[in-house]
């Protein structure tokens, strides 16, 4: 069903954007819109959504995510729609704790433009536990086990893991998170075209 | 530059360093005068850079070429290239000396140098297409670009020489002989290097 | 004669005289168009452990000249052959003319002359020597960005020739492909350039068309790290101080290139385009800092940065980097017909070369403007000392 949803959605996406941006056909391929959006507060995020005005070259694409206190977030590896320009990456661990979060993207369009930029939003309102750093002597035993593996912007790896998870309840919860997300990547699709320069593009 | 020309400078410059010579002595004797043309007798010319022009296929079963190079006469006498004998394998015609001139219709061509060719006292001569050469007929086998052929070349002071020469790949250097062409035809000019 | 050869000749026979009396003939002889400058001038000793041409500071111009032996030539023309390049080579880089040479006054300012040899497979296993094939020395596989053309791949000789003067070169060229094609047929001639002699400082890093900074991670000539890396040790004894060459010809497409900012241009790579620095740095030859990260959390040298995807520290795949650009003009729907003859020298293809070629087959961003439409490889023999010929060690 997750998938369904996600590739309706893309599609939607696509149409969208054939029909209702052509303004933005001569533009190299920037980013038309995110889910997150930039700026914005949600409560549920399971995954990224990149919508580009633009195919993009899926070898050459990059997305990192990080909170605001520098810890990065493992995402999984990209999937594309048809168009290749609606990009979805999944969030290893499932839906986030509550918090500030940048998204940083670069990717590459079809003719060779590199771009990149980054989103900034918020999670208010998610009810799964927040992230703790272990001590190092936790890490030893505990970096076997799901969570996100990260650096903390000091170059220095720590594991974290989530308190009180189970892969069960992460599977339920992210399956409907999952149709939530779609459905709401839907909703945002839409808004493509008129929120897409909201995104800070640094280059 | 011919020969022609690098024969008269040489010599002019012997004339002016007579001096320079006297006192740096020559191979035996304290002064230019002392010495003597039997002193000189045994002198063998030297020579460098020799080469033959490649004949990679016979006309006819037969063909011909020419040797070229820089010979230098260390001694205080000119000495004459007379010619020269090759392998009987190759061809069993004496090698003559030749010069390339200008026939009288005015076209570039060799022919026989019967006085031989001179190399000045404390000089050298440079055999190359175009001018001086020593010439090869009734080639009986090909000459292949790389090969080493073996020649020996006689002088006018009773010596002689085994001279090696390399076979290599060059356009020019086809002047048609001319038995017509006189003896006082005009020496091939010294801008004239290349007739094709 | 030439004059060159004259004032040899002359000082033979004037052996005796004082060394002043033969300076004054050269002086005579000369008079105004023998003059040289420093650059004309200039010589590389062609005879040595190495062939010249390798670890020699670039000249300006160069030219690659891809031959192949004639079906019938033999283990003894093939000594003949290198024997008579080896002697045209040793008296062009002096400044003399060839033997013969009939246009021997162009050999009068050799600016650095040399001219470098090389054998492709077809060599060793036409001549039946195929024992004799270097460790590591095979074709390089067939990459899926490649789109080759016969024109300008393979050939069974290589003859690498550089001079910092065009006329020079032309005439170098003319003389050993002369040479060369009594045994074998000329394949394909490819030109290339990097600056004039006194446009920068000697050790300048040059540039691409691309507008890069071009060579700034290379082994220095003279250190250990070049040797170790481009020189061939022990067997097969014959290629002891030899090298390896992979020589690729790939296409810039300076048109599709020009789209981007500079700051594109410069992701590309991981360094500036103003000085090379990479985009962690401030100076060329700053050290990169491949972990540092952006505000975005995105390395600053990004993944598919050519840098990061042909660099290594595994000194065991580490080589040399001469590469010469080519212009071939501009091609008549007015686009770029501009390249980079890459060519790249190492102990070992295979451990040194594949590994990173492979990694920039597999991503690498510059991959999107550059297309290799030529690639061939050559066993280059050592050096030879005078009376030797390159290949002796093989051939003999
Ligand atoms: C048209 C094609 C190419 C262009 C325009 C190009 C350009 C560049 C530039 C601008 C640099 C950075 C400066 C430097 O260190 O020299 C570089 C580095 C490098 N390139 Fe290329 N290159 C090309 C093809 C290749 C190929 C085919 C290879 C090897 C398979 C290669 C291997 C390297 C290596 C090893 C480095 C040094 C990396 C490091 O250690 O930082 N390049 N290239
Ligand atoms: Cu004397
Ligand atoms: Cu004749």
């Amino acid at each position: 069903m997750h998938k369904t949803l996600v590739t309706l959605g893309a599609l939607i996406a696509g149409l969208t954007l054939a029909f209702g941006s052509a303004s933005a056909a001569t533009a190299h391929s920037e980013l038309e819109g995110s889910v997150p959006a930039q700026g914005s507060t949600v409560s549920t995020v399971t995954e990224l959504v990149l919508t580009f005005g633009e195919a993009v070259v899926p070898d050459y694409s990059t997305v990192v995510l990080a909170n605001s206190a520098g810890i990065s977030v493992e995402l999984g590896a990209p999937t594309y729609d048809t168009t290749a320009t609606v990009m979805t990456i999944p969030i290893t661990s499932g839906a986030l704790p509550n918090g500030d979060y940048i998204a940083g993207f670069r990717i590459v369009s079809v003719d060779g433009h590199p771009i990149s930029g980054e989103i900034d939003y918020t999670v208010a309102g998610s009810d799964v536990p927040a992230f703790v750093v272990p001590t190092p002597s936790d890490s030893a035993t505990e970096a076997a086990t799901q969570g996100p593996v990260v650096t903390d912007g000091t170059t220095e790896t720590v594991t974290l893991t989530r308190a009180n998870d189970g892969p069960n309840v992460l599977v339920v919860v992210g399956t409907i998170f999952a149709a939530l997300v779609a459905l709401g990547l839907v909703t945002v699709v839409l808004l493509v075209a008129i929120r897409r320069n909201r995104a800070k593009a640094t280059e | 530059m011919t020969m022609t020309i690098i024969a008269k400078r040489t010599l002019a410059f012997a004339t002016l360093t007579m001096a320079a010579l006297a006192l740096a002595g020559c191979t035996s004797a304290a002064a230019v005068s002392t010495h003597t043309p039997e002193a000189d007798a045994a002198v063998v010319p030297t020579f460098t850079d020799v080469w033959v022009k490649a004949a990679p296929e016979l006309m006819g079963g037969t063909g011909m070429t020419a040797l070229f190079g820089v010979f230098e006469n260390p001694s205080h006498d000119d000495i004459t290239i007379l010619g020269g004998t090759a392998d009987a394998a190759l061809t069993t015609t004496k090698l003559d000396t030749h010069e390339v001139v200008q026939n009288d219709a005015g076209e570039m061509v060799m022919q026989e140098k019967k006085d031989g060719i001179v190399i000045p006292a404390h000089g050298s001569v440079t055999l190359k297409p175009g001018s001086y050469h020593i010439m090869f007929w009734d080639l009986k086998k090909p000459i292949a670009v790389g090969d080493t052929i073996t020649i020996t070349v006689n002088f006018s002071n009773g010596t002689s020489a085994t001279v090696d020469a390399v076979a290599r790949d060059i356009a020019n250097a086809n002047e048609t002989y001319d038995p017509k062409a006189d003896t006082g035809a005009t020496p091939a000019p010294s801008s004239t290097m290349n007739m094709g | 004669m030439t004059r060159r050869g004259f004032l040899l000749s002359a000082g033979t026979t004037t052996g005796a005289f004082a060394l002043g009396a033969g300076v004054g003939v050269a002086a005579n002889a000369a008079v105004a168009l023998r003059a040289d400058t420093a650059v004309g001038a200039a010589t590389v000793n062609f005879y040595g452990a190495h062939q010249a041409g390798i670890e020699t500071p670039f000249q300006a111009h160069g030219v690659f000249l891809g031959f192949d032996l004639k079906r019938d030539t033999t283990h003894v023309m093939a000594r003949r052959m290198m024997e008579l390049l080896t002697d045209d080579a040793a008296r062009l880089a002096q400044g003399d003319p060839a033997l013969p040479d009939n246009d021997p006054y162009l050999a009068e300012k050799p600016a650095r002359l040399t001219a470098t040899f090389g054998f492709g497979p077809g060599f060793f296993t036409k001549l039946g020597l195929s024992s004799q094939i270097p460790a590591g020395f095979a074709d390089l596989p067939a990459y899926r960005i490649d789109k080759l053309v016969p024109e300008y791949s393979g050939s069974d000789l290589v003859i690498s020739i550089g001079s910092d003067d065009p006329l020079t070169l032309a005439h170098a060229v003319r003389q050993l492909t002369r040479t060369a094609r009594s045994f074998s047929s000329i394949r394909w001639s490819q030109k290339g350039f990097v600056r004039s002699q006194g446009v920068a400082p000697a050790t300048q890093t040059n540039r691409n068309l691309f507008g890069q900074v071009d060579g700034t991670i290379n082994p220095a000539p003279g250190t250990e790290a070049f040797a170790g890396q481009v020189w061939a040790e022990g067997s097969p004894s014959w290629f002891a101080g030899g090298t390896q060459l992979v020589l690729r010809r790939i296409a810039m497409n300076l048109d599709t290139w020009d789209k981007l900012d500079e700051g594109g241009k410069e992701i590309s790579v991981g360094r500036k385009l103003s000085n090379g620095a990479p985009l962690t740095g401030v100076h060329e030859f700053d050290a990169a800092d491949m972990e540092a990260k952006n505000s975005a959390g995105l390395s600053v040298i990004p993944d598919f940065a050519h840098m990061r995807r042909a660099r290594t520290d595994n000194p065991k795949e580490k080589f040399l980097r001469r590469p010469l650009n080519y212009d071939d003009g501009i091609l008549l729907d007015g686009t770029s017909n501009s390249g980079l003859l890459f060519a790249a020298y190492m102990a070992n293809i295979q451990t040194q070369y594949l590994p990173v070629q492979q990694r920039l087959v597999d991503l690498d961003l510059l991959n999107t403007w550059t297309t290799p439409i030529g690639s061939a490889v050559y066993a280059l023999p050592p050096g030879c000392l005078p009376g030797g010929f390159i290949g002796e060690g093989l051939l003999s």
